[in-house]
């Protein structure tokens, strides 16, 4: 940690984020991609001047990650790996995020708990101070709880024995791990 | 955002908009006379187009390395800024006290809530930054910058969307002048330097990226709607007739004010960009700004229910943010 600038940017950085994420709808997100690129182009055959510096939200996310990515600090380089995350999340039909424990989670409080602990690793313990960001975190926690459980059902009606393989391959991991 | 007073004080303000003329008038021709803000008027119409280089090359050595160094993680791969780019666009100059060989001048930008604040080196025969320091205006005006809640003139909280940007436009261009215009300008701009540069433009940037947020949902496949009212209030203030105005736009004194708009030069209002997008409740308001001359700027907003949507001019100058202060408190 550079200086309290650089913290301040980060957390206001993550604050942002925090909001842009918390209106997504992340099981929309991919619907809507299709939908939001052929706007676009639609968008850039008819622009006029007046319109044309509005940044589009794609293009305000990869702003925010260059800013994280380009800091030169490993505090924000880190949220930029959180994003990317986010980003799996969004986009790989998988059980399994940037870790085992949300993978193997079985109930939402477990899950909660191991995604607090995630965000705090890669942004730090100053996150926890911060109520009202504890508070986002968790609400977004919620949504990706709500999606995951909605993609595990999916798994586990399409493909019982595929599944039963991989909780035990992450749980003998995860033993390994300990 | 209290949407009721907008259409009300848009009768106030066009008692104004006509003693204002003068005012911009004289405004233009300073502009003309004064060399050192003629210069920093033409940097600001290439710094809107490419504001990385544009900037680094106009200011000295050290201050453009420090420069491209800080402004890097708002620079997308492509080389592009946008943030910076819409920054410059619509910044309005500050000119504080000049001789031949310095000054202090600033960009500042209220739909941004940002400034940047420079030394100027006049010695030279184009005269250039030496040094600056890029604030977010809650800083700059000697309040605390807190990103949870945002400038009124960026997101409108506690009152109307045209108050707020006269209000924060006046209290920043007050303190800009009673620190700027005397003999302690230099010593009141080495006070703003002790800021860490990158934490202060870092606050800058979340400023920008809750503007340039609230825009995007412009561009938010389920408000195809939106975009395109936006983009018929842009075409027709780029280009509209006063009749072709008049048929669209209402409000108590939108007739007087549409024929002041349309007497701006061509040149003035085909440079109209979008400034800011805000929905509330009963209202949404599409805010626009010359980037010719940014002082130039009109807010329209749409009621919720029928009716046609009110047409409010704004010019960011002293005299007329004054009259309309006044018209507030009386």
């Amino acid at each position: 940690m550079k200086n309290n600038g650089t913290i301040r940017f980060s957390m206001a950085v993550l604050l942002v984020c925090g909001c842009v994420f918390l209106s997504t709808d992340l099981a929309a997100a991919e619907k809507s991609k299709a939908a939001s690129s052929s706007v676009q182009k639609n968008d850039t055959a008819k622009k006029t001047k007046a319109t044309g510096n509005v940044i589009s939200k794609e293009d305000l996310e990869k702003l925010t990650t260059t800013a994280m990515e380009k800091s030169g600090n490993p505090l924000m380089q880190a949220g930029s790996k959180w994003l990317g995350w986010i980003d799996k999340i969004k986009k790989v039909n998988s059980l399994v995020w940037d870790g085992l424990q949300a993978g193997l989670a079985t109930n939402e409080q477990e899950f909660l708990t191991a995604w607090e602990n995630a965000v705090v690793d890669a942004f730090g313990e100053g996150v926890r101070k911060n109520k009202w960001l504890m508070e986002q975190i968790r609400k977004i926690g919620k949504e990706i709880w709500a999606w995951h459980m909605k993609e595990d059902k999916k798994l586990k009606e399409n493909n019982k024995e595929d599944y039963e393989r991989s909780q035990k391959f992450l749980q003998g991991l995860l033993n390994l791990g300990r | 955002m209290k949407t009721t007073k907008l259409l009300t004080t848009a009768a106030l303000i066009m008692g104004c908009v006509g003693s204002m003329q003068m005012a911009f008038a004289e405004n233009t021709q300073n502009t003309v006379e004064n060399p050192f803000e003629g210069n920093i008027s033409i940097m600001r119409i290439f710094a809107k187009e490419t504001p990385v280089k544009t900037v680094r090359d106009w200011m000295s050595k050290g201050a453009g390395a420090k420069w491209e160094k800080m402004i890097q993680p708002t620079v997308l791969e492509n080389g592009s800024a946008p943030l910076l780019k819409n920054f410059f666009a619509t910044a309005v100059v500050f000119m504080g006290s000049q001789n031949e060989d310095s000054g202090i001048a600033a960009f500042y930008n209220v739909w941004q809530d940002s400034i940047l604040l420079f030394q100027m080196d006049n010695s030279e025969r184009f005269s250039a930054p030496e040094n600056f320091i890029f604030l977010p205006g809650a800083v700059f005006r000697g309040e605390k910058f807190n990103a949870e809640k945002p400038a009124q003139s960026i997101c409108p909280t506690t009152e109307a969307f045209d108050l707020a940007i006269i209000q924060t436009y006046q209290a920043t261009k007050k303190v800009f002048d009673s620190k700027f215009s005397g003999k302690e300008a230099m010593a009141e701009f080495a006070g703003y330097l002790k800021n860490d540069s990158d934490g202060m433009f870092a606050d800058v940037t979340v400023n920008a990226y809750l503007n340039a947020k609230l825009l995007a949902e412009l561009k938010d496949p389920g408000n195809t709607a939106a975009l395109k009212e936006a983009d018929r209030f842009g075409d027709l203030l780029q280009s509209g007739s006063t009749g072709e105005l008049e048929k669209v736009f209402s409000g108590g004194s939108a007739k007087s004010m549409i024929e002041k708009f349309t007497a701006f030069p061509a040149e003035t209002r085909e440079n109209i960009v979008i400034t800011a997008y805000l929905k509330g409740k009963d209202q949404t308001i599409y805010a626009y700004a010359s980037s010719i001359w940014p002082e130039l700027a009109v807010l329209i907003s749409v009621p919720k229910e029928n009716g046609k949507p009110s047409f409010l001019m704004l010019l960011l100058n002293d005299k007329f943010a004054q009259q309309i202060m006044n018209i507030k408190s009386r």
